[in-house]
């Protein structure tokens, strides 16, 4: 794989370029884009393809939504379950649940630990 | 996407009503063209043309062209006058999709909104906002910005397809501009609350949404308490429908919001469930505020005092819309938003305010 080769753009300098779609800069800024040094020779025919194609799928969609979309029910069930409560047995992990979300809840810590312990603000 | 003579131009029906309250907001005239030119049914759609229609009754001297094909419209925007209106809301869209966008001009206008809004209050179809979570989610974050005394009173409910609900959005406080904001810690959320609703429907449902949500969020550990709100008889409206709207709470006032409504047929206890899950990547996946609150933040942001505000957001939060949103609002207001990227995870906004005044200060 080149991806120790990829450049790693500014997104400063991307952000404000009318001239590039909002989702290329995403894929360069991220280094999603392996031969984005290649797409620009040829900039002129694929671009012209590349935006027919897209108006048309543009053109059927709502792009005023409010609500975000998410991933299908399946990827997020996957994504939160399997580092659930795997090891029930353990304190730490009752105690904590959800392992990727630990650092965003606030969870006080369990009386039978210790009943004056801070409060964990 | 280009200014040519002084007037504004955007291409497409994306960010539609944005695009028209920033311009607003400006005072500057846009221009939006190519509207769905591509499409079997070209030009603008019914929920569009009554929002034009909204706009034009809380603004004085507004001005609006449409082309035949309305393909084209030419917006000169007036003052932000506000008053005491009543809205029909198309029933192809549910009046969050009119409520949002006042959001944005309310405190800043030269009267009180009052506005009632009409229709439909809750569709499965539609992706805008029900009146619970900009209830939950974008009233709160206003206060931050020093608008309070914002409400909105649900006073009948309808769910799609025939709806008949009303909604009553009141603001009471008129404020020069936003405050200029500092927020530099991701908060940690220490509850989840929510509100399961549901009309014309067995009272049953609202519970079993509730179960369904309650199993996905008990492993978090942190406390969550759901409210059952079961309306019936003459103010649920017309249609049978259920919902839920799911909020994480942080001790400083933060909230982040992940909603759904019940299609037909679908069973409460999935959508409750569903929901929960989205709540939780929407946790996983968000700095301060969600993706639904961000374009309210970076808009108030822009319109504060000529002062630099700091906003944290997550990494993953940038992506296409919200390229979109930061080139649309530097067409109209010229600013630049900077990012800093902290670490693999987070970023810091940085936003410089226009120094924007509103018209009620301007002319008192």
């Amino acid at each position: 794989l080149k991806g120790s080769a990829i450049r790693k753009w500014d997104i400063n300098k991307l952000l404000y370029l009318n001239n590039i779609d909002p989702s290329d800069v995403i894929k360069r800024w991220r280094g999603e884009n392996e031969d984005d040094e290649e797409e620009e020779d040829i900039e002129d025919e694929e671009e012209e393809n590349f935006f027919t194609k897209k108006n048309s799928n543009d053109a059927s969609a709502d792009l005023d939504t409010f609500q975000p979309t998410y991933p299908s029910i399946e990827i997020l069930k996957q994504k939160f379950s399997s580092e659930t409560v795997e090891e029930e047995n353990s304190d730490e992990e009752y105690e904590n649940g959800y392992k990727s979300l630990k650092s965003r809840f606030l969870v006080a810590p369990k009386l039978n630990s210790n009943e004056d312990g801070d409060e964990n603000d | 996407m280009s200014s040519k003579g002084g007037i504004v131009t955007f291409e497409g029906h994306r960010n539609f009503r944005l695009r028209l309250i920033i311009s607003t907001l400006a005072g500057k005239p846009i221009k939006i063209n190519k509207i769905r030119s591509n499409d079997v049914n070209p030009g603008l759609k019914d929920h569009e043309v009554s929002f034009l229609r909204l706009l034009e009754s809380v603004t004085n001297g507004s001005h609006i062209e449409i082309s035949y094909t309305g393909t084209t419209i030419i917006f000169r925007p007036g003052i932000i006058i506000g008053g005491e209106i009543t809205h029909n809301c198309p029933n192809t869209k549910t009046v969050g999709y009119f409520i949002e966008p006042m959001l944005y001009l309310a405190p800043f206008s030269k009267n009180k909104f009052s506005i009632i809004f009409k229709g439909i209050t809750t569709s499965e179809r539609s992706k805008d906002a029900t009146p619970e979570s900009i209830k939950w989610g974008l009233i709160p974050l206003m206060e931050k910005f020093g608008v309070r005394e914002v409400s909105l009173y649900i006073l009948k409910r309808g769910s799609a397809p025939i709806g008949g609900g009303e909604v009553h959005l009141l603001c009471n406080s008129l404020i020069p501009q936003p405050l200029t904001i500092h927020a530099l810690d991701v908060p940690k959320f220490s509850a989840i609350r929510g509100v399961s609703y549901s009309t014309r429907v067995s009272p049953s449902m609202v519970n079993r949404m509730i179960d369904g949500a309650r199993n996905v969020l008990r492993p978090t550990g942190v406390e969550v308490n759901i409210t059952a709100d079961v309306w019936r008889g003459e103010n649920s409206g017309k249609s049978p429908g259920f919902g839920i709207c799911l909020v994480a709470e942080s001790k400083k006032g933060w909230r982040i919001v992940a909603e759904g409504v019940g299609a037909a047929g679908g069973l409460p206890e999935d959508i409750g469930e569903t929901v929960a899950y989205q709540l939780l990547e929407e946790i996983s996946r968000s700095g301060i505020v969600g993706m639904s609150q961000l374009q309210l933040v970076l808009i108030y942001m822009t319109i504060g005092k000529e002062d630099v505000g700091r906003f944290k957001i997550a990494n993953s939060q940038i992506d296409e819309e919200f390229i979109w949103l930061l080139r649309d609002i530097k067409e109209l207001f010229g600013t630049e938003v900077f990012i800093k990227e902290e670490d693999e995870n987070y970023s810091l906004l940085s936003v410089k305010g226009i120094g924007f005044t509103s018209v009620s200060k301007k002319i008192a």
